[in-house]
C-alpha cells in the first residue's frame, strides 16, 4: 500500500512539475524576465550589479545591455544609482550585459515573449518596430522634456521607425585609423594619407618585422568584419555607401579600391597573420602588444586601448585613409548610436519605475561621467564642453574631434533576405585571391537589389527612411 | 473473489503504469513532436522574423535542392569530416581499451588520462587547439619551425588544414569516451574463449581477431553509430574553431543551419528555407543511419 501510495505521489508530482514548468507567468511579463540569465539563449552573463536577491523588496528594472569596453564604470553607476536614488524610490536596477551574439539572443527573448524592461536599441533593429517589441516614447508623458533635449539630434531611420519614436541618442562613433607610431618610427615611415601608402607602409613595417611585427590588422572572424573594417573606412573617398538611398540601389564597385587593396596585403603576408583565426579581439590585442601597424578603430576602441587591452606601445588616431591624395572634403563618417529602448513587457504600474531608470540612463550627469572616462561620445558638444576628464585618456581628443565627419547612411542589409553568399564572404573571396573583384562584383548587386525589391514588394516594412537621399558626404 | 482482486489489482497497475509513463510522453510532446510539426509547418513558409508569414509551397524545398550549393558543400564537409576522424578515432579507441584492459601498471592514471579530453567544455577544447595551431607564435607552428627551419603555416587559411585541425580536435576530444566504451565490451567477453584459442595454438593476432572484434561486434555497431551521428552532427566544436572558415569551406551540415535559422545569409533570419534544410538534413542522417544499421546487422548478430 505504501510503496502504491509513494508511487501516486511521485507520478502526480512529476506530472505537476512537468506542467508547472511548461507554463508561463503572462500576467507578469515584466517580473518574469527578472533575471536575464534565466532566460537561455545563450547569453553569456556579466551581472554588472549585486544578484536580484539583493533588491529587497524594490521594484526591479531589468536592463539587458551589450555593454562591454565600458561595463565596469556603468557597473559603478548602476550600483551607485540603486543605493542612493533607486533606494528613495525603492526601484533597483538588475543589470546583465551579454556582449556575445546580443542581437540574436535579444531577438530570440523577445520573440518568445521574455522581455527585459529595457534593451541596448540599435538602429538597425527595425523588425523590433514591425514586430511592435517596443514603446512608442512619445507616448509617454513623463519623456516629453528629455525628448525635447535630443530634439536636434534625432534622426528618422536610426530614432524614427514608421514614426515611432524607438530610441534617444547615446553617443556618436568615429571610424578612424589607429597606428603603432613605434613601428612608423622605427622604419622610417610617415603616417598613411591614401591606400596606396597603407599597403606600401604595411610592405615595410612587415619585411623590417622578422615575423613578429606586420604592418595590418585584419579579420574575418567578426561578424561583418569587412563591412566594418575595410569598407566604412572608406566613405570619405566613395562618398557613398554600398546603399545608395537617393536610388535605392545597392552598388558595391566604389569598394573596389579597398578591397583589393586588402587582397595585394593578404596576398603578400602584410596583414598579421591570420585573418581566418583571429577574433577582433584577438587581433586588437595584437595590436596592444605593438605586433600591429595600423588598425581600423571605432570610438569604442580607445576603450579597449586603454583598459580592455592597455597599448604597450606609442600609438594614435588618425583619419582613414582616402583613395587618392588630397581627395576628400569630408574625413569620414560616424556611427549613431542610440540608448535604451523599453519593451512591450512593460506593464502599466510598472512603467514609471522603468520611467525612473530610463531618464537616469539619459541623464546628463551619467552621459558626462562616461565621456570623462572615455567611454561615449555623446552628441551634445556642451556636455562635453563642460566635463573634466577623470583620468587622462590617450587619444580621446583625436577620436572625439568630428570635424568634417558625417554620421553613416541607414542601409537595410539585415531586413533582407540575400541568396547565395553575402557580400562579406563575397569580398572575403576577393581578398583571398579565390575571386576578382569585377567578376562578382556584378552578380553581388543584382542579388541584393533583388533581395530589396523583394522585401519592397512584401510591404511588410516601410522602407521610406531607407529611400531618403544621402548627402552628407557630397555638400 | 481472489479473481475479482486480481482483476482490480492489475486495473490499479495498468492506471500506474499510464500515470507513470504520462510524465515521458508529455515531454516528448511538447519538446520532441510540437518542435518537429512546428518545423514541418514552417517549411512551406516565407518568414524572416517580422511582416507576414507567407505560404510558398515547396519553394523552400525547391531552393535547398537548386540552388544552395553552400549547404551541398557543407553536406559534403560534414561527411568527410565524420568519415576522416572516425577513421582514426575509432582503431585508437579500440587499440588503447585492449591495452588498459590487460592488467599493466598505471592503467587507472591512463584511463583517467585518457578520458579527460572527454570532460572539458568545447569551447575550451577550441581555444585549445586554436592557439595549438596558431600560425603566429602557435606551439605546432614552432615545433615545425624547429625541425624546417620554416614555419608560419596558415592552418585556418586553408579549407584542408582546417578541417585538419577540426579532426584532431575532435578526435582528442572524443576517443576516451569511446575507449570507455570499448573496454566495457571487452570485460563481457569470457576468459574461456582466449584460454581454448590459446591452447589451440592461436596467435595473439589471430585471437585478437577471430575472438575479440567479433565478440566486440554489439559494442562495435553502437560506438560506431554514436559517433557517426555525433561527427554528423558536429556544430559547437567548428563554431568555436573555424566557424566554417575559409569561405564556408568548413561549414558542417548543422552550423550552416544553425546560421541560416538565426542569421540568414545577410542579416534577417530564415526560418522557412533553415526549417528545409533541417528536414532535408534529417532525412540524411535517417537514410545514414538505417545504411549503416543494415549493414552491419550480421556483424551484431554473431554470437
Amino acid at each position: 500500500m505504501m510503496k502504491k501510495l509513494l508511487c501516486g505521489l511521485l507520478t502526480v508530482t512529476m506530472l505537476g512539475a512537468c506542467l508547472w514548468g511548461c507554463g508561463s507567468k503572462g500576467e507578469e511579463p515584466a517580473k518574469d524576465a527578472g533575471t536575464t540569465q534565466e532566460q537561455g539563449g545563450g547569453a553569456e552573463t556579466a551581472t554588472g550589479t549585486e544578484p536580484a536577491e539583493a533588491a529587497g523588496d524594490a521594484e526591479v528594472v531589468t536592463y539587458y545591455c551589450a555593454i562591454g569596453a565600458y561595463l565596469e564604470t556603468m557597473k559603478a553607476e548602476v550600483d551607485n544609482w540603486n543605493q542612493t536614488v533607486g533606494k528613495e524610490k525603492n526601484i533597483y536596477i538588475q543589470l546583465t550585459s551579454d556582449i556575445d551574439n546580443y542581437g540574436t539572443n535579444l531577438t530570440a527573448m523577445m520573440q518568445s515573449g521574455n522581455y527585459p524592461d529595457l534593451y541596448d536599441y540599435a538602429y538597425d533593429y527595425t523588425d523590433f518596430s514591425a514586430n511592435g517589441w517596443n514603446y512608442d516614447l512619445s507616448t509617454i508623458d513623463e519623456l516629453s522634456d528629455l525628448i525635447a533635449r535630443f530634439e536636434p539630434y534625432l534622426v528618422d531611420g536610426v530614432n524614427y521607425h514608421d514614426g515611432r519614436l524607438v530610441g534617444l541618442p547615446l553617443e556618436v562613433i568615429p571610424v578612424k585609423f589607429a597606428v603603432n607610431l613605434d613601428l612608423f618610427e622605427k622604419n622610417n615611415l610617415e603616417l598613411p594619407k591614401t591606400w596606396d601608402d597603407v599597403v606600401e607602409c604595411a610592405k615595410v613595417i612587415t619585411e623590417n618585422g622578422d615575423g613578429v611585427d606586420y604592418g595590418y590588422g585584419f579579420t574575418w572572424q567578426w561578424s561583418g568584419g569587412i563591412r566594418r573594417l575595410a569598407m566604412k573606412s572608406c566613405y570619405s573617398s566613395t562618398g557613398v555607401s554600398w546603399w545608395d538611398n537617393g536610388n535605392a540601389k545597392y552598388d558595391f564597385t566604389p569598394f573596389k579600391k579597398s578591397i583589393e587593396a586588402h587582397q595585394e596585403m593578404y596576398e603578400n603576408g602584410y596583414m598579421f597573420p591570420d585573418p581566418s583565426e583571429l577574433s577582433i579581439d584577438g587581433i586588437r590585442s595584437k595590436f596592444a602588444e605593438g605586433h600591429v601597424g595600423m588598425i581600423t578603430a571605432y570610438g569604442y576602441d580607445i576603450g579597449v586601448y586603454n583598459d580592455q587591452f592597455p597599448a604597450q606601445c606609442n600609438w594614435t588616431i588618425i583619419d582613414c585613409p582616402t583613395y587618392e591624395e588630397g581627395e576628400a572634403p569630408y574625413k569620414g563618417v560616424y556611427l549613431n548610436r542610440s540608448n535604451v529602448g523599453i519593451t512591450i513587457g512593460v506593464t502599466e504600474e510598472h512603467l514609471p519605475a522603468v520611467v525612473e531608470v530610463f531618464k537616469f540612463l539619459h541623464s546628463e550627469e551619467l552621459y558626462s561621467k562616461l565621456y570623462s572616462v572615455g567611454a561615449i561620445i555623446p552628441h551634445e558638444s556642451s556636455i562635453m564642453e563642460s566635463t573634466e576628464m577623470a583620468k587622462e585618456v590617450k587619444n580621446w581628443e583625436e577620436m572625439s574631434d568630428l570635424t568634417n565627419y558625417a554620421p553613416l547612411n541607414l542601409y537595410p542589409d539585415n531586413l533582407l533576405t540575400v541568396e547565395g553568399d553575402n557580400y562579406n564572404t563575397v569580398f572575403q573571396a576577393v581578398i583571398m585571391g579565390a575571386a576578382e573583384f569585377d567578376d562578382v562584383v556584378g552578380d553581388l548587386n543584382d542579388r541584393y537589389n533583388a533581395a530589396y525589391q523583394q522585401l519592397k514588394d512584401s510591404g511588410d516594412l516601410n522602407l521610406e527612411a531607407y529611400e531618403k537621399p544621402y548627402t552628407a558626404l557630397q555638400k | 473473489m481472489p479473481s475479482k482482486r486480481k482483476k482490480r489489482l492489475s486495473m490499479t497497475e495498468t492506471v500506474q503504469s499510464y500515470a507513470m509513463i504520462s510524465v515521458g510522453v508529455i515531454g516528448l510532446f511538447i519538446f520532441v513532436v510540437l518542435p518537429l510539426l512546428w518545423v514541418l509547418r514552417y517549411c512551406l513558409f516565407s518568414y524572416k522574423g517580422f511582416g507576414e508569414i507567407r505560404f510558398v509551397g515547396f519553394d523552400n524545398f525547391v531552393r535547398v535542392f537548386q540552388r544552395s550549393p553552400k549547404f551541398w558543400l557543407s553536406v559534403r564537409t560534414t561527411f568527410v569530416f565524420a568519415v576522416g576522424k572516425l577513421c582514426v578515432e575509432l582503431p585508437l579507441a579500440l587499440v588503447l581499451a585492449c591495452m588498459l584492459a590487460k592488467k599493466l601498471k598505471g592503467r587507472t592514471f591512463f584511463r583517467s588520462l585518457f578520458f579527460m579530453p572527454s570532460m572539458l567544455s568545447v569551447a575550451v577544447i577550441g581555444v585549445i587547439f586554436s592557439y595549438m595551431f596558431s600560425s603566429y607564435n602557435g606551439v605546432v607552428n614552432e615545433i615545425i619551425k624547429l625541425i624546417n627551419g620554416v614555419g608560419g603555416i596558415k592552418f585556418f587559411s586553408k579549407a584542408s588544414t582546417a578541417l585538419m585541425v577540426l579532426m584532431i580536435a575532435s578526435v582528442w576530444q572524443n576517443f576516451g569516451f569511446n575507449m570507455l566504451f570499448f573496454m566495457t565490451g571487452l570485460q563481457s567477453i569470457p576468459e574461456d574463449l582466449y584460454e581454448a584459442a590459446r591452447i589451440d595454438g592461436a596467435t595473439e593476432r589471430q585471437q585478437f581477431f577471430k575472438i575479440t572484434i567479433p565478440m566486440l561486434g554489439p559494442v562495435i555497431q553502437m560506438v560506431v553509430l554514436n559517433a557517426l551521428l555525433g561527427s554528423l552532427k558536429v556544430t559547437d566544436l567548428v563554431l568555436v574553431l573555424t566557424d566554417g572558415n575559409p569561405l564556408g569551406q568548413t561549414e558542417t551540415i548543422m552550423t550552416y543551419v544553425y546560421k541560416q535559422f538565426f542569421t540568414g545569409s545577410s542579416g534577417a533570419p530564415d526560418y522557412g528555407y533553415a526549417s528545409a534544410l533541417v528536414v532535408v538534413s534529417a532525412v540524411i542522417l535517417g537514410i545514414v543511419t538505417v545504411i549503416y544499421l543494415t549493414s552491419t546487422k550480421k556483424g551484431s548478430e554473431i554470437y
